[in-house]
């Protein structure tokens, strides 16, 4: 039987991948995502390991689909993509499923997501900046639900920026003493 | 005067990869049997495995085995990369036996 589930999650990969992993555990098993919406299967309990990973290249770049390639010969399972973020499963039985065992390679993926996030809160900080200062020189309202969205992406992905940002440097200076 | 300027440590992916690849093996095999012989310490993750490939590939530490049939692909050492593992062999042997030589000849506690 299937079911959906709406979640505004993906702005933190960890916790994401952490909470597919919870549901696989309790047999609830993710199959297809879709803007916001998560699909679920009901399967048995801990048959899968769910990973997400942030691509080098979007999803239908011929470099990505090489690497899909790669992964379903290794018996990974590609359920789902979206940009560049790839999700997927192994099954449990087959051992452990990790993305990235070496720290260089985790490096750089913490790096790509961190810019990532940078980005969005650097911007919408920016706008909700811009807004104020309308507001206060113009005595303008600026549109409301516009000024709204953008302080409220600031203040949700700010904390998951700075997270990543704190791995980074941990990786980095773990890097110097071990590979 | 040194023979050469690359001898850096290998990573320990890249040593497992390359042991493995004495035989011609796909990439799911690679993650068996590294996980295998290392008594499931060393776990290969499928990021990690694919960059190590394409850059031995590259170096020509490892080919591509030529199949005729649309199966797996399959990859094998060259001689390049027999070199290479054997230097780090060598590379490893010495640190242990230096290791050992300080460690295991002397009592260091009080």
């Amino acid at each position: 039987m299937r079911s959906k589930v709406n979640k505004f999650m993906f702005f933190n990969f960890e916790k994401e991948e952490t909470w597919l992993n919870e549901m696989a555990s309790k047999g609830i098993e993710f199959v297809d995502y879709s803007f916001f919406k998560y699909q679920f299967e009901e399967g048995l309990p801990g048959r899968y390991t769910y990973r997400i990973e942030f691509l080098e290249n979007k999803v239908h770049h011929p470099e990505s689909m090489h690497y899909i390639k790669f992964l379903e010969e290794a018996g990974i399972e590609c359920i789902s993509a979206i940009g560049h973020r790839l999700y997927m499963r192994k099954k449990s039985s087959e051992g452990p499923f990790e993305v990235f065992t070496d720290l260089a390679a985790r490096l750089k993926q913490y790096k790509k997501i961190r810019n990532f996030t940078g980005t969005i809160v650097i911007l919408n900080a920016l706008a909700t900046v811009f807004n104020v200062i309308l507001i206060f020189a113009n005595q303008v309202i600026p549109h409301l639900n516009i000024a709204g969205s953008t302080t409220i992406i600031t203040i949700v992905f700010l904390p998951t920026f700075i997270s990543y940002a704190k791995k980074v440097r941990e990786l980095k200076s773990e890097i110097q003493v071990r590979e | 005067m040194p023979e050469s300027t690359e001898r850096g440590a290998l990573t320990e992916a890249v040593f497992y990869i390359l042991l493995t690849l004495l035989k011609p093996t796909h990439g799911y095999g690679i993650m068996k049997y590294v996980d295998e012989i290392s008594n499931g310490r060393v776990i290969l993750g499928s990021g990690t495995l694919y960059g190590a490939i394409n850059t031995l590939l590259k170096k020509k530490w490892i080919e591509i085995k030529k199949t005729n049939s649309e199966s797996k692909k399959e990859y094998i050492l060259t001689p390049e990369g027999m070199h290479t593992l054997i230097l780090e062999m060598h590379r490893l042997e010495e640190l242990v036996k230096t290791g050992n030589e300080i460690l295991g000849g002397e009592n260091h506690e009080e």
